[in-house]
């Protein structure tokens, strides 16, 4: 039964970076694209951080419960990997910071064209070049 | 209705597959070697990072390098906003300027949010100076510092925030200091024959160095944050009159 | 140096209780991190020192506290719950003259109206309050007053003015 549990928990985020895949590659709206990004972004964090889980039961937090040596061998026994969440953490940061700049570059797009659709976007943008020549 | 098919479809296919992939795969039980490291050498072992909080000791001590590229990622992502939105010295005056009377929220939410943002700064403070002591840390904290200046422009205004001191050009230089505070812990193990980001016994309490690293991103985060709040505050008007766009 | 204390002692409160330890190590970085919320914010959030410090005023608020969470919450629960089972309800919205000066009182009263149940504040003026009101008796600004907000104001008043 934990087996189940277990690979429909994998089996449903994969399907969600498919779905959001999907979101990035056909949705027109630029903003659609965005939201889409990030759920796919939080996804492949939480399947990494999913790498590092145990699936024993008293599964603990990688932080020493106390500073004394006796407490070493229990606690190696059950923490969860430390290394996935490490690098999660920064990817977080990282993820935020970069949807910040796709975010502003969108503000712009419509403030300067008035649109956020890649349809239209690309129609005003040949109209714009054509214009120059 | 159309979309409940695909849903359905797509619910069946993971149940079916999770029932079949169920016989042959193993739950894992085990962390891997490398995770075993870091767990054993964290505080005691012959390659202690001094950090109780094995997380914050990858974060900043084994895999420091790591790190601090992302950190320069989040410099650069932050930069590429601000040149998006970049304005020179006259329009920056016209963006600080009230142009009309802006709507602000009622007095049980500005009173409230006096309270809070104090309140904010303190919790957002003990996260990030408790780093390497619980699942906290400078990147945590500082998200939760750039709390503090999104509430006063959603309940003031961002005229308020600039009005007393902290407008983008001083949020920028908060954020450099923290950076350089990064760089310049990140490169004093040199000086004592170590490696770069190696921690360092320079505090008396638990957690070397990782207190630093913490602290100076703290406020890295939060004052990147902030700037770029800063710039999304300026209400769209002014900036269509500075593009020359609209209207 | 308007409100550095206050401000502190508001800040080092919140940074052990979240903490949720008394070690040196915190006891030391919550002094330091406390005086840098009052200096940092304390202006805005206090207008006169005499006050924010003055014990009976904290002593008030204790015991406004304790009998807000004990005895007045628990009448108008039940009250509500009688017309959740009854059905007998009158809902309106009715103005209520506030009769505080401060900020912090007008907001401690706004809030405690609208935590009770069967009240909402709705907007707020200078002189008036817009209350949702679950079983409206009177229309009338001051017998209203009487009903709704008198008990609030006698203790904002002592808390904050």
């Amino acid at each position: 039964m934990i087996a189940f549990i277990w690979s429909v928990i994998i089996l449903t985020l994969i399907a969600t970076i498919m779905i959001s895949l999907y979101g990035i590659s056909r949705r027109p709206n630029l903003v659609k694209k965005l939201i889409a990004l990030t759920i796919f972004g939080d996804t492949a964090n939480l399947l990494v951080v999913l790498l590092g889980y145990r699936l024993i039961y008293p599964v603990a937090p990688p932080i020493l419960p106390s500073l004394s040596k006796e407490a070493l061998q229990t606690f190696v026994k059950t923490a969860v990997d430390p290394l996935p969440q490490a690098l999660v953490i920064t990817a977080v940061v990282i993820g935020m910071a970069v949807n910040v700049l796709i975010a502003f570059a969108i503000v712009q797009i419509h403030r300067l064209y008035g649109t956020v659709d890649t349809r239209e976007l690309s129609k005003k943008l040949i109209q714009v070049e054509g214009g120059e020549q | 209705m159309k979309k409940l098919i695909p849903i359905t479809i797509i619910i069946l296919i993971i149940f079916g597959l999770a029932y079949v992939m169920s016989g042959k795969i193993e739950p894992q039980e085990n962390v891997r070697a490398l995770g075993k490291f870091y767990l054993e050498n964290s505080y005691f072992g012959d390659y202690s990072a001094k950090s109780p909080e094995v997380v914050t000791a990858i974060l900043w001590d084994y895999r420091g390098v790591d790190t601090l590229f992302e950190t320069s990622v989040f410099f650069l992502a932050i930069i590429g906003s601000l040149t998006l939105f970049r304005l020179n010295k006259k329009q920056e005056k016209e963006a600080k300027e009230r142009i009309e009377k802006v709507e602000e929220l009622t007095l049980v939410i500005k009173t409230v949010t006096k309270v809070i943002v104090a309140m904010i700064l303190a919790v957002s403070a003990s996260i990030a100076l408790h780093g390497h002591l619980t699942p906290g840390g400078g990147f945590q904290g500082g998200s939760a510092l750039a709390v503090a200046p999104l509430l006063i422009i959603a309940a003031y205004s961002k005229y308020a925030l600039e009005k007393q001191g902290l407008d983008k050009t001083r949020a920028l230089i908060l954020r450099s200091i923290g950076l350089i505070g990064i760089a310049l812990i990140a490169l004093l193990p040199l000086t004592k024959g170590g490696f770069i980001m190696q921690n360092q016994p320079i505090f008396p309490w638990l957690g070397g160095s990782l207190i630093f690293y913490n602290f100076f991103e703290y406020l890295a985060v939060g004052a990147g944050f902030t700037a770029v709040f800063l710039l999304l505050a300026i209400p769209e008007k002014v900036f269509k009159k500075i593009l020359g766009v609209g209207e | 140096m308007r409100g550095v204390i206050s401000t502190a002692i508001l800040a080092f409160i919140t940074y052990i209780i979240f903490t949720g330890s008394a070690k040196p190590y915190d006891l030391f970085t919550g002094l330091i991190v406390a005086v840098g919320v009052g200096i940092l914010v304390g202006k805005f959030l206090v207008r006169e020192d005499s006050k924010a410090l003055n014990p009976l005023r904290w002593i008030w608020a204790v015991i406004y506290f304790l009998k807000y969470m004990l005895i007045i919450e628990v009448k108008t629960h039940l009250d509500v719950m009688k017309r959740v089972i009854t059905g007998k309800y009158n809902a309106g919205i009715v103005r209520v003259p506030i009769n505080v000066k401060t900020d912090y009182a007008k907001t401690l009263v706004a809030n405690s109206i609208t935590n009770t149940p069967g009240t909402v504040v709705v907007d707020l003026d200078d002189k008036y309050l817009y209350v949702n009101w679950i079983d409206v008796t009177t229309e009338d600004p001051e017998a209203c007053r009487r009903e709704i907000s008198e008990e609030f104001e006698k203790f904002a008043e002592k808390i904050f003015e």
